[in-house]
């Protein structure tokens, strides 16, 4: 695929050079894997946070439309910022910077919840939030791959 | 990369031998590589790549280290903030160039 000279530069045109990056990136996303350890707490975490926002005096049947909504563009642009994304033998992308600040925004919901009201007593509104967010991430799963997918493809 | 950012066009002859350009498209994807997935993918040899490597590793484009895994010593890449802005630049060049 290329010479042995390192110190020569070859006469590439834009377009083959444009076109030597794509095919880079196709190999490498053959190397994708998304684990399931990350998506189940995705899930989780997804949950969480509606379960928050699903409040009184907010009605479940109103809101849980948007919960799908919310728990499927979440998750979908989480992959799409390689979140959760690993590669063979490599390390998954975009986790310096976003890891901390999710982690910090759980944690938040986390004590806030505990502040307002004892835990315990949201559980099922709990357990059916996750349970939302995690039949969105069974439904779509294969779909935000391929969006991870393309989007290495078609990096710039 | 999905973070966008207005990157200066900016020719790179470091970045524009194939095979860098190819790596650094790699690298740009991923936190980490190992030097042996991306021998495969650009289907090189080991000392072939090494010499891009260090190329790469001289301008401050590319950071080289090491782990243990499973008893075995692996060499990763990964490119450097640097290198990451030099990349994006030079491949604005070349969009810039065909227009």
């Amino acid at each position: 695929m290329e010479s042995d000279g390192a110190d020569e530069v070859d006469e590439l045109s834009p377009g083959e050079a444009l076109a030597g990056t794509q095919a880079a990136r196709q190999a490498l996303v053959r190397r994708v894997n998304v684990p399931w350890a990350w998506d189940a707490f995705a899930a989780v975490a997804t949950g969480l946070l509606m379960w928050l926002f699903l409040q009184p005096p907010f009605t479940w049947l109103v809101l849980v439309p948007f919960a799908w909504l919310i728990a499927f563009f979440w998750m979908r642009q989480a992959r799409l910022n390689r979140r959760g994304v690993d590669f063979d033998g490599l390390r998954r992308r975009a986790t310096r910077r976003q890891k901390w600040w999710y982690i910090g925004v759980i944690l938040a919901v986390w004590v806030t919840a505990g502040l307002l009201d004892p835990v315990w007593g949201h559980t099922p509104a709990f357990a059916a939030a996750t349970g939302i967010s995690t039949l969105v991430l069974f439904a779509f799963r294969r779909s935000f791959n391929r969006s991870v997918l393309a989007a290495i493809r078609d990096a710039e | 990369m999905t973070e966008r950012r207005i990157t200066e066009p900016r020719f790179d002859t470091t970045i524009h031998a194939a095979l860098r350009l190819q790596l650094c498209a790699m690298l740009a994807e991923v936190d980490a590589l190992d030097f042996s997935a991306a021998r495969e993918d650009l289907d090189v040899s080991d000392s072939v790549l090494s010499k891009h490597v260090k190329v790469l590793a001289d301008e401050g484009y590319v950071v080289i280290t090491s782990r243990t895994s499973g008893g075995r010593a692996r060499k990763r890449l990964a490119l450097t903030s640097t290198g990451a802005q030099a990349y994006a630049g030079h491949v604005a060049e070349l969009r810039r160039l065909i227009g």
